[in-house]
Protein backbone atom coordinates (compact mmCIF):
# COMPACT_ATOMS: atom_id res chain seq x y z
CA UNK A 1 0.00 0.00 0.00
CA UNK A 2 2.88 2.18 1.10
CA UNK A 3 6.52 1.90 -0.27
CA UNK A 4 9.16 4.18 1.31
CA UNK A 5 12.26 3.43 -1.15
CA UNK A 6 15.89 4.34 -0.10
CA UNK A 7 14.95 7.84 0.64
CA UNK A 8 17.51 10.35 1.78
CA UNK A 9 15.75 13.70 3.23
CA UNK A 10 18.48 16.95 4.24
CA UNK A 11 17.28 20.08 6.14
CA UNK A 12 18.86 22.71 4.50
CA UNK A 13 23.19 20.72 3.57
CA UNK A 14 22.20 18.69 7.01
CA UNK A 15 21.31 15.37 5.55
CA UNK A 16 18.50 13.88 8.47
CA UNK A 17 17.40 10.13 6.87
CA UNK A 18 19.83 7.43 4.84
CA UNK A 19 18.18 5.45 2.77
CA UNK A 20 15.46 4.62 4.74
CA UNK A 21 13.35 2.14 3.36
CA UNK A 22 9.53 1.40 4.82
CA UNK A 23 6.76 -0.82 3.74
CA UNK A 24 3.38 -0.12 5.27
CA UNK A 25 0.78 -3.24 3.84
CA UNK A 26 -3.12 -2.47 3.52
CA UNK A 27 -4.94 -2.69 6.98
CA UNK A 28 -1.42 -2.79 8.97
CA UNK A 29 -0.22 -1.36 12.08
CA UNK A 30 3.46 -0.33 11.69
CA UNK A 31 5.75 1.19 14.15
CA UNK A 32 8.37 3.16 13.82
CA UNK A 33 10.48 3.58 17.01
CA UNK A 34 14.00 5.14 18.15
CA UNK A 35 14.96 7.89 20.05
CA UNK A 36 14.62 11.59 20.42
CA UNK A 37 16.64 13.23 17.35
CA UNK A 38 16.59 9.76 15.63
CA UNK A 39 14.47 11.33 12.28
CA UNK A 40 11.41 9.75 13.27
CA UNK A 41 9.42 12.90 12.83
CA UNK A 42 11.63 13.65 9.11
CA UNK A 43 10.33 10.47 8.10
CA UNK A 44 7.04 11.52 8.98
CA UNK A 45 6.79 14.69 7.64
CA UNK A 46 8.31 13.31 4.26
CA UNK A 47 5.38 10.85 3.52
CA UNK A 48 3.23 13.56 4.25
CA UNK A 49 4.67 15.91 1.75
CA UNK A 50 5.70 18.55 4.14
CA UNK A 51 9.35 17.82 3.17
CA UNK A 52 10.87 16.40 0.18
CA UNK A 53 13.29 13.38 -0.17
CA UNK A 54 16.66 14.28 -2.16
CA UNK A 55 16.49 10.31 -3.70
CA UNK A 56 14.58 7.60 -3.34
CA UNK A 57 10.87 7.45 -3.67
CA UNK A 58 7.49 7.03 -1.95
CA UNK A 59 5.28 5.20 -3.68
CA UNK A 60 1.55 4.26 -2.70
CA UNK A 61 -0.50 2.42 -4.42
CA UNK A 62 0.77 2.55 -7.32
CA UNK A 63 1.34 6.22 -7.87
CA UNK A 64 4.90 8.31 -7.15
CA UNK A 65 3.45 10.80 -4.39
CA UNK A 66 7.34 11.76 -2.74
CA UNK A 67 6.80 14.96 -4.83
CA UNK A 68 3.66 15.77 -4.39
CA UNK A 69 2.11 18.95 -2.39
CA UNK A 70 0.85 18.29 0.99
CA UNK A 71 -2.87 18.70 0.50
CA UNK A 72 -2.09 16.47 -2.58
CA UNK A 73 -1.08 13.38 -0.29
CA UNK A 74 -4.17 13.73 2.33
CA UNK A 75 -6.54 13.95 -0.93
CA UNK A 76 -5.04 10.59 -1.65
CA UNK A 77 -5.64 9.15 1.36
CA UNK A 78 -3.13 9.50 3.90
CA UNK A 79 -3.27 11.65 7.27
CA UNK A 80 -1.17 12.70 9.19
CA UNK A 81 -1.40 13.63 13.51
CA UNK A 82 1.66 15.89 13.84
CA UNK A 83 3.94 15.96 16.65
CA UNK A 84 2.09 18.41 19.14
CA UNK A 85 -0.71 18.12 17.99
CA UNK A 86 -0.65 21.32 15.86
CA UNK A 87 -4.55 22.48 16.39
CA UNK A 88 -6.01 25.46 15.45
CA UNK A 89 -6.27 27.02 18.95
CA UNK A 90 -8.38 29.93 18.38
CA UNK A 91 -11.14 27.33 16.33
CA UNK A 92 -13.85 25.32 18.78
CA UNK A 93 -14.11 21.69 18.75
CA UNK A 94 -16.30 21.67 15.48
CA UNK A 95 -14.60 23.81 13.14
CA UNK A 96 -11.42 21.88 13.63
CA UNK A 97 -13.07 18.24 13.04
CA UNK A 98 -14.92 20.44 9.98
CA UNK A 99 -11.56 21.41 8.60
CA UNK A 100 -10.46 17.92 8.80
CA UNK A 101 -13.12 17.23 6.25
CA UNK A 102 -12.05 20.25 4.29
CA UNK A 103 -11.77 17.87 0.78
CA UNK A 104 -15.12 17.49 -1.18
CA UNK A 105 -15.25 14.27 -0.90
CA UNK A 106 -14.36 13.81 3.05
CA UNK A 107 -16.96 17.39 2.95
CA UNK A 108 -20.08 15.34 1.39
CA UNK A 109 -19.71 12.37 3.63
CA UNK A 110 -19.30 14.63 7.19
CA UNK A 111 -22.04 14.18 8.93
CA UNK A 112 -21.75 10.59 8.87
CA UNK A 113 -17.95 10.53 9.84
CA UNK A 114 -18.28 13.19 12.83
CA UNK A 115 -21.22 10.50 14.04
CA UNK A 116 -18.48 7.78 13.90
CA UNK A 117 -15.94 10.19 16.01
CA UNK A 118 -18.70 11.03 18.64
CA UNK A 119 -19.28 7.17 19.11
CA UNK A 120 -15.48 6.68 19.54
CA UNK A 121 -14.45 9.99 21.28
CA UNK A 122 -17.38 11.63 22.93
CA UNK A 123 -15.95 13.20 24.97
CA UNK A 124 -15.54 15.81 21.60
CA UNK A 125 -19.13 15.71 21.46
CA UNK A 126 -19.63 17.48 25.28
CA UNK A 127 -16.83 20.19 24.25
CA UNK A 128 -18.13 20.56 20.75
CA UNK A 129 -18.35 24.22 21.12
CA UNK A 130 -15.41 24.78 23.17
CA UNK A 131 -12.12 26.71 21.67
CA UNK A 132 -9.65 23.64 21.23
CA UNK A 133 -6.87 25.73 23.38
CA UNK A 134 -9.14 25.21 26.26
CA UNK A 135 -9.18 21.71 26.04
CA UNK A 136 -7.22 19.39 28.89
CA UNK A 137 -4.12 17.73 26.89
CA UNK A 138 -5.70 14.44 26.55
CA UNK A 139 -8.75 15.89 24.64
CA UNK A 140 -6.79 18.03 22.42
CA UNK A 141 -5.19 14.72 21.43
CA UNK A 142 -8.18 13.18 20.88
CA UNK A 143 -9.33 15.59 19.07
CA UNK A 144 -6.12 15.74 16.77
CA UNK A 145 -6.26 12.53 15.93
CA UNK A 146 -10.16 12.50 15.49
CA UNK A 147 -9.60 15.57 13.04
CA UNK A 148 -7.34 13.28 10.91
CA UNK A 149 -9.80 10.68 10.59
CA UNK A 150 -12.21 13.20 9.91
CA UNK A 151 -10.44 13.28 5.77
CA UNK A 152 -11.75 9.45 5.75
CA UNK A 153 -7.86 8.36 5.55
CA UNK A 154 -6.56 4.68 4.54
CA UNK A 155 -3.38 5.35 5.98
CA UNK A 156 -2.90 7.60 9.52
CA UNK A 157 0.35 8.43 10.76
CA UNK A 158 0.41 9.34 14.00
CA UNK A 159 3.79 11.31 15.33
CA UNK A 160 4.56 11.04 18.90
CA UNK A 161 0.62 11.21 20.22
CA UNK A 162 1.49 9.73 23.56
CA UNK A 163 4.22 12.48 24.33
CA UNK A 164 2.99 14.60 27.43
CA UNK A 165 -0.14 12.74 28.72
CA UNK A 166 -0.80 10.42 31.50
CA UNK A 167 -0.25 6.67 31.52
CA UNK A 168 -4.18 6.12 31.74
CA UNK A 169 -5.04 8.17 28.79
CA UNK A 170 -2.27 6.78 26.90
CA UNK A 171 -3.55 3.41 27.19
CA UNK A 172 -7.22 4.89 26.69
CA UNK A 173 -6.25 6.40 23.51
CA UNK A 174 -4.20 3.51 22.07
CA UNK A 175 -7.30 1.13 22.49
CA UNK A 176 -9.12 3.20 20.95
CA UNK A 177 -5.90 3.69 18.09
CA UNK A 178 -5.80 -0.12 17.60
CA UNK A 179 -10.08 -0.67 17.02
CA UNK A 180 -9.72 1.78 14.51
CA UNK A 181 -7.22 -0.13 12.88
CA UNK A 182 -8.64 -3.26 13.31
CA UNK A 183 -12.76 -2.61 12.93
CA UNK A 184 -12.35 0.32 10.35
CA UNK A 185 -9.01 -1.26 8.58
CA UNK A 186 -7.42 1.67 8.82
CA UNK A 187 -3.68 1.24 7.74
CA UNK A 188 -1.68 3.41 10.89
CA UNK A 189 2.15 4.35 11.01
CA UNK A 190 2.85 5.08 14.11
CA UNK A 191 6.11 6.94 15.58
CA UNK A 192 6.99 6.56 19.15
CA UNK A 193 9.54 6.90 21.28
CA UNK A 194 7.50 4.53 24.40
CA UNK A 195 8.89 1.48 22.48
CA UNK A 196 7.24 -0.93 24.65
CA UNK A 197 3.88 0.29 23.97
CA UNK A 198 3.99 1.04 20.36
CA UNK A 199 6.07 -2.80 19.69
CA UNK A 200 2.95 -4.55 22.02
CA UNK A 201 0.14 -3.29 19.24
CA UNK A 202 1.72 -3.03 16.07
CA UNK A 203 1.98 -5.96 13.46
CA UNK A 204 5.65 -4.77 12.73
CA UNK A 205 8.25 -2.29 13.52
CA UNK A 206 11.37 -0.80 12.58
CA UNK A 207 13.96 0.79 14.46
CA UNK A 208 15.74 3.85 13.63
CA UNK A 209 18.82 5.41 14.91
CA UNK A 210 20.79 8.60 13.72
CA UNK A 211 18.87 8.26 10.58
CA UNK A 212 19.07 4.63 9.47
CA UNK A 213 17.18 1.68 9.93
CA UNK A 214 18.97 -0.52 12.14
CA UNK A 215 16.14 -3.83 12.74
CA UNK A 216 13.10 -4.37 11.46
CA UNK A 217 10.75 -7.30 11.93
CA UNK A 218 7.62 -8.35 13.61
CA UNK A 219 6.89 -5.95 16.33
CA UNK A 220 6.59 -8.78 19.45
CA UNK A 221 9.75 -10.86 18.14
CA UNK A 222 11.56 -7.33 18.17
CA UNK A 223 9.89 -6.35 21.49
CA UNK A 224 12.06 -10.13 22.80
CA UNK A 225 15.76 -8.72 20.65
CA UNK A 226 18.47 -8.35 22.01
CA UNK A 227 19.02 -4.58 20.40
CA UNK A 228 15.87 -3.56 21.87
CA UNK A 229 16.48 -5.16 25.01
CA UNK A 230 19.67 -2.93 25.13
CA UNK A 231 19.14 0.42 23.47
CA UNK A 232 15.71 0.48 24.91
CA UNK A 233 14.22 -1.21 27.53
CA UNK A 234 15.10 -0.29 31.41
CA UNK A 235 15.58 3.26 29.80
CA UNK A 236 12.61 5.90 30.47
CA UNK A 237 12.58 7.50 27.27
CA UNK A 238 13.42 11.17 27.58
CA UNK A 239 10.23 13.15 27.39
CA UNK A 240 10.23 16.65 25.12
CA UNK A 241 11.71 15.94 21.96
CA UNK A 242 11.91 18.07 19.74
CA UNK A 243 13.32 17.03 16.09
CA UNK B 1 -21.35 74.33 18.66
CA UNK B 2 -22.21 70.98 20.54
CA UNK B 3 -20.08 68.36 21.43
CA UNK B 4 -21.84 65.79 19.94
CA UNK B 5 -21.77 67.24 16.78
CA UNK B 6 -18.07 66.96 16.92
CA UNK B 7 -18.47 63.04 17.78
CA UNK B 8 -20.90 62.50 15.27
CA UNK B 9 -18.26 63.91 12.51
CA UNK B 10 -15.55 61.71 14.73
CA UNK B 11 -17.78 58.51 13.91
CA UNK B 12 -17.84 59.31 10.28
CA UNK B 13 -14.16 59.86 9.97
CA UNK B 14 -13.39 56.60 12.62
CA UNK B 15 -15.77 54.19 10.70
CA UNK B 16 -13.79 55.45 7.01
CA UNK B 17 -10.49 54.69 9.45
CA UNK B 18 -11.63 51.50 10.00
CA UNK B 19 -12.36 50.05 6.19
CA UNK B 20 -9.36 51.27 5.57
CA UNK B 21 -7.45 49.36 8.19
CA UNK B 22 -9.62 46.27 7.61
CA UNK B 23 -7.58 44.86 4.85
CA UNK B 24 -3.60 45.47 6.41
CA UNK B 25 -5.02 44.27 9.25
CA UNK B 26 -6.03 40.67 6.89
CA UNK B 27 -3.02 40.42 4.91
CA UNK B 28 -0.62 40.52 8.82
CA UNK B 29 -3.13 38.29 10.16
CA UNK B 30 -3.27 35.71 8.04
CA UNK B 31 -0.01 36.26 5.78
CA UNK B 32 2.35 37.90 8.33
CA UNK B 33 2.31 40.21 5.25
CA UNK B 34 2.59 43.68 5.85
CA UNK B 35 1.36 46.11 2.84
CA UNK B 36 1.86 49.51 3.52
CA UNK B 37 0.97 50.05 0.00
CA UNK B 38 -2.60 49.55 1.06
CA UNK B 39 -2.88 53.27 0.81
CA UNK B 40 -1.41 53.59 -2.46
CA UNK B 41 -3.96 51.33 -3.52
CA UNK B 42 -7.11 52.37 -1.88
CA UNK B 43 -6.00 56.03 -3.44
CA UNK B 44 -5.70 54.09 -6.94
CA UNK B 45 -9.64 52.73 -6.58
CA UNK B 46 -10.72 56.14 -5.43
CA UNK B 47 -9.02 57.21 -8.63
CA UNK B 48 -11.46 54.08 -10.14
CA UNK B 49 -14.47 55.75 -8.53
CA UNK B 50 -13.69 59.07 -9.99
CA UNK B 51 -13.31 58.00 -13.63
CA UNK B 52 -16.35 56.08 -13.54
CA UNK B 53 -18.04 59.12 -12.05
CA UNK B 54 -16.57 61.68 -14.90
CA UNK B 55 -16.57 59.43 -17.65
CA UNK B 56 -20.12 56.84 -16.97
CA UNK B 57 -21.65 59.44 -14.23
CA UNK B 58 -22.07 56.30 -12.36
CA UNK B 59 -22.82 57.43 -8.75
CA UNK B 60 -19.92 56.39 -6.14
CA UNK B 61 -22.00 53.94 -3.86
CA UNK B 62 -22.92 52.09 -7.24
CA UNK B 63 -19.16 52.04 -8.46
CA UNK B 64 -18.47 50.07 -5.67
CA UNK B 65 -18.88 46.27 -7.10
CA UNK B 66 -17.04 47.54 -9.73
CA UNK B 67 -14.22 48.80 -8.00
CA UNK B 68 -13.96 45.50 -5.83
CA UNK B 69 -13.67 43.35 -9.27
CA UNK B 70 -10.72 45.81 -10.03
CA UNK B 71 -9.05 45.80 -7.20
CA UNK B 72 -9.85 42.06 -6.40
CA UNK B 73 -6.96 41.53 -10.59
CA UNK B 74 -4.83 43.78 -8.87
CA UNK B 75 -4.29 42.04 -5.93
CA UNK B 76 -4.02 38.89 -7.20
CA UNK B 77 -1.80 40.51 -10.43
CA UNK B 78 0.51 41.66 -7.36
CA UNK B 79 0.26 38.80 -5.59
CA UNK B 80 1.82 36.79 -8.16
CA UNK B 81 4.00 39.14 -9.19
CA UNK B 82 5.37 40.09 -6.26
CA UNK B 83 4.20 38.58 -2.85
CA UNK B 84 4.16 34.93 -3.73
CA UNK B 85 7.83 34.77 -3.80
CA UNK B 86 7.72 35.68 0.03
CA UNK B 87 6.23 32.36 1.21
CA UNK B 88 8.97 30.05 1.75
CA UNK B 89 10.46 32.53 4.59
CA UNK B 90 9.36 32.22 7.86
CA UNK B 91 6.74 34.12 9.22
CA UNK B 92 9.18 37.09 10.72
CA UNK B 93 11.03 37.21 7.03
CA UNK B 94 8.24 37.39 5.80
CA UNK B 95 6.81 40.98 7.46
CA UNK B 96 10.98 42.82 6.80
CA UNK B 97 10.72 41.21 2.63
CA UNK B 98 6.70 42.38 2.72
CA UNK B 99 7.65 45.98 4.04
CA UNK B 100 10.38 46.69 1.04
CA UNK B 101 8.35 45.42 -0.94
CA UNK B 102 5.01 47.50 -0.70
CA UNK B 103 7.51 50.71 0.05
CA UNK B 104 8.58 50.13 -3.77
CA UNK B 105 5.20 49.86 -4.60
CA UNK B 106 4.07 52.68 -2.81
CA UNK B 107 6.77 55.20 -5.06
CA UNK B 108 5.38 52.89 -8.12
CA UNK B 109 2.22 53.78 -7.52
CA UNK B 110 2.22 57.01 -6.88
CA UNK B 111 4.33 58.18 -9.72
CA UNK B 112 1.91 56.28 -11.91
CA UNK B 113 -0.62 58.54 -10.31
CA UNK B 114 1.03 61.51 -10.91
CA UNK B 115 1.76 60.26 -14.87
CA UNK B 116 -2.01 59.72 -15.12
CA UNK B 117 -3.65 62.34 -13.40
CA UNK B 118 -1.58 64.96 -12.36
CA UNK B 119 -0.49 65.99 -8.83
CA UNK B 120 -4.01 68.30 -8.58
CA UNK B 121 -6.23 67.46 -5.84
CA UNK B 122 -9.65 65.63 -6.96
CA UNK B 123 -13.05 64.73 -5.52
CA UNK B 124 -16.55 63.35 -6.60
CA UNK B 125 -19.33 65.64 -6.41
CA UNK B 126 -22.62 64.30 -6.30
CA UNK B 127 -25.87 65.79 -6.11
CA UNK B 128 -25.61 64.75 -2.43
CA UNK B 129 -22.41 65.63 -1.72
CA UNK B 130 -23.11 68.05 1.33
CA UNK B 131 -26.03 67.83 2.16
CA UNK B 132 -27.49 66.60 5.91
CA UNK B 133 -30.14 65.56 7.43
CA UNK B 134 -31.22 67.38 10.53
CA UNK B 135 -31.91 65.32 13.46
CA UNK B 136 -33.22 67.26 17.00
CA UNK B 137 -30.56 69.89 16.34
CA UNK B 138 -27.73 67.68 14.88
CA UNK B 139 -26.58 67.43 11.36
CA UNK B 140 -25.87 64.19 10.31
CA UNK B 141 -24.20 64.57 6.39
CA UNK B 142 -25.36 61.83 3.72
CA UNK B 143 -21.98 60.75 2.91
CA UNK B 144 -21.34 60.46 6.49
CA UNK B 145 -24.59 57.92 7.30
CA UNK B 146 -23.64 55.97 3.83
CA UNK B 147 -20.00 55.72 5.66
CA UNK B 148 -20.91 54.02 8.58
CA UNK B 149 -23.46 52.13 6.60
CA UNK B 150 -21.05 51.02 4.74
CA UNK B 151 -18.47 50.49 7.37
CA UNK B 152 -20.95 47.82 9.20
CA UNK B 153 -21.74 45.85 5.85
CA UNK B 154 -18.51 45.49 4.90
CA UNK B 155 -16.96 43.81 8.91
CA UNK B 156 -20.65 41.54 8.84
CA UNK B 157 -20.02 40.50 5.73
CA UNK B 158 -16.47 39.92 6.08
CA UNK B 159 -16.95 38.40 9.68
CA UNK B 160 -19.80 36.24 8.06
CA UNK B 161 -17.36 35.24 5.54
CA UNK B 162 -14.49 33.84 8.07
CA UNK B 163 -16.66 32.46 10.20
CA UNK B 164 -19.63 30.69 8.15
CA UNK B 165 -18.12 29.71 4.89
CA UNK B 166 -16.21 26.76 4.81
CA UNK B 167 -13.52 29.17 3.05
CA UNK B 168 -13.11 31.35 5.24
CA UNK B 169 -12.11 28.68 8.17
CA UNK B 170 -9.31 27.48 5.92
CA UNK B 171 -8.16 31.48 5.70
CA UNK B 172 -8.34 31.11 9.59
CA UNK B 173 -6.62 28.22 9.69
CA UNK B 174 -3.99 28.97 7.79
CA UNK B 175 -3.22 32.05 9.62
CA UNK B 176 -3.25 30.16 12.63
CA UNK B 177 -1.21 27.01 12.05
CA UNK B 178 -0.47 27.28 7.89
CA UNK B 179 1.80 23.94 8.19
CA UNK B 180 -0.96 22.02 9.83
CA UNK B 181 -3.19 23.40 7.23
CA UNK B 182 -1.72 22.03 4.39
CA UNK B 183 -2.35 18.45 6.50
CA UNK B 184 -6.55 19.12 6.50
CA UNK B 185 -5.68 19.10 2.91
CA UNK B 186 -6.32 23.21 1.98
CA UNK B 187 -3.98 24.10 -0.71
CA UNK B 188 -2.45 27.16 1.28
CA UNK B 189 -0.92 28.80 -1.74
CA UNK B 190 -4.56 29.30 -3.13
CA UNK B 191 -5.26 30.19 -0.04
CA UNK B 192 -2.46 33.04 0.18
CA UNK B 193 -3.72 34.57 -3.37
CA UNK B 194 -7.13 34.45 -2.46
CA UNK B 195 -6.36 36.21 1.19
CA UNK B 196 -4.32 38.66 -0.33
CA UNK B 197 -6.40 39.73 -3.29
CA UNK B 198 -9.28 39.91 -0.53
CA UNK B 199 -7.26 42.17 1.77
CA UNK B 200 -6.87 44.45 -1.45
CA UNK B 201 -10.97 44.36 -2.38
CA UNK B 202 -11.90 45.23 0.71
CA UNK B 203 -10.83 48.24 0.47
CA UNK B 204 -13.30 49.12 -2.15
CA UNK B 205 -15.83 51.06 -0.06
CA UNK B 206 -13.33 53.16 1.37
CA UNK B 207 -12.24 54.08 -2.16
CA UNK B 208 -15.21 55.11 -3.06
CA UNK B 209 -15.49 57.36 -0.05
CA UNK B 210 -12.58 59.11 -0.05
CA UNK B 211 -12.94 59.83 -3.46
CA UNK B 212 -15.76 61.80 -2.27
CA UNK B 213 -13.41 63.63 0.36
CA UNK B 214 -9.96 64.70 -1.60
CA UNK B 215 -7.88 62.58 -4.01
CA UNK B 216 -4.38 63.20 -4.80
CA UNK B 217 -1.54 61.14 -5.34
CA UNK B 218 0.64 62.13 -2.65
CA UNK B 219 -2.44 61.29 0.34
CA UNK B 220 -1.45 57.61 0.18
CA UNK B 221 0.74 57.36 3.21
CA UNK B 222 -1.61 59.23 5.11
CA UNK B 223 -4.25 56.46 5.00
CA UNK B 224 -1.81 54.26 5.65
CA UNK B 225 -0.81 55.61 8.49
CA UNK B 226 -3.96 55.87 10.03
CA UNK B 227 -4.28 51.81 8.94
CA UNK B 228 -1.19 50.99 10.70
CA UNK B 229 -2.43 53.25 13.56
CA UNK B 230 -5.77 50.69 14.01
CA UNK B 231 -3.51 47.80 13.83
CA UNK B 232 -2.25 48.25 16.72
CA UNK B 233 -5.22 49.82 18.27
CA UNK B 234 -6.54 46.97 17.81
CA UNK B 235 -3.81 44.37 18.45
CA UNK B 236 -2.39 42.83 15.74
CA UNK B 237 -4.31 40.43 13.70
CA UNK B 238 -7.81 41.42 15.58
CA UNK B 239 -9.80 41.71 12.76
CA UNK B 240 -12.91 42.31 14.93
CA UNK B 241 -11.58 45.10 16.76
CA UNK B 242 -10.95 47.20 13.38
CA UNK B 243 -14.08 48.84 13.43
CA UNK B 244 -14.40 49.74 17.30
CA UNK B 245 -10.48 50.63 17.17
CA UNK B 246 -11.78 53.34 14.02
CA UNK B 247 -14.61 54.77 15.96
CA UNK B 248 -12.46 55.01 18.97
CA UNK B 249 -10.08 56.90 17.11
CA UNK B 250 -12.03 59.21 15.15
CA UNK B 251 -14.11 59.94 18.50
CA UNK B 252 -10.52 61.46 20.20
CA UNK B 253 -9.34 63.10 17.01
CA UNK B 254 -12.76 65.06 17.31
CA UNK B 255 -13.14 65.43 20.92
CA UNK B 256 -9.41 66.96 20.61
CA UNK B 257 -10.42 69.31 17.67
CA UNK B 258 -13.51 70.24 20.25
CA UNK B 259 -10.88 71.18 23.18
CA UNK B 260 -7.65 72.41 21.32
CA UNK B 261 -8.75 73.18 17.62
CA UNK B 262 -8.40 71.41 13.93
CA UNK B 263 -4.98 71.90 13.67
CA UNK B 264 -4.26 69.06 16.30
CA UNK B 265 -6.29 66.59 14.84
CA UNK B 266 -3.82 64.53 13.91
CA UNK B 267 -1.50 65.02 16.94
CA UNK B 268 -4.29 63.40 19.06
CA UNK B 269 -3.98 60.19 16.96
CA UNK B 270 -0.61 59.93 17.27
CA UNK B 271 -1.19 60.17 20.83
CA UNK B 272 -2.60 57.58 21.52
CA UNK B 273 -1.29 55.50 19.49
CA UNK B 274 2.52 56.05 21.08
CA UNK B 275 0.37 55.84 24.59
CA UNK B 276 -0.97 52.66 23.18
CA UNK B 277 2.29 51.20 22.10
CA UNK B 278 4.03 52.40 25.55
CA UNK B 279 1.38 50.38 28.06
CA UNK B 280 -0.86 47.67 26.42
CA UNK B 281 1.48 46.83 23.44
CA UNK B 282 -1.14 44.03 22.92
CA UNK B 283 -4.19 46.46 21.58
CA UNK B 284 -6.97 48.03 23.20
CA UNK B 285 -9.50 45.29 22.61
CA UNK B 286 -9.97 41.86 24.88
CA UNK B 287 -9.20 38.32 23.49
CA UNK B 288 -6.61 37.10 21.46
CA UNK B 289 -6.63 36.94 17.70
CA UNK B 290 -9.64 36.93 16.08
CA UNK B 291 -8.58 35.44 12.40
Amino acid sequence: MLKIDGIDVYYGDLQALWGVSITVKDGEMVALVGSNGAGKSTLLKTISGLLRPRRGSIIYQGMRIDQQDAHKIVEAGISMVPEGRRLFPDMSVIENLELGAYLAQARQAKDKTLRWIYDIFPILRERETQLARTLSGGEQQMLAIARALMSQPKILLLDEITLGLSPLIVDNIFDVIKQINELNNIAIFVVEQNVVLALEISDTAYLIENGRIIGQGEAKALLRSKEVKDAYLGITPASGETD
Amino acid sequence: MDILQFAIYGLINGALYGMVALGLSLAYGIMGYLNVAQGHLIILGAYGSYLLFRIWEVDPFLSIPILMILLFILGVVLYMAVYSWLLKFPVISRLKSSLLISFGLMLVFENIAILLWTADERAVTTFYSGKVLVLSGLRLPYIGLGTIALAIVVVVALHLFLTKTYFGKAIRATAQDWEASQLMGINVARTYLVSFALSILIAAPAATVISMRVISPGIGVEWTNYGLVLVILAGVGNINAILPAGLFLGLIEAISVYLVGAPYTGMAGLLVFVLVLLFKPQGLFRGRASL
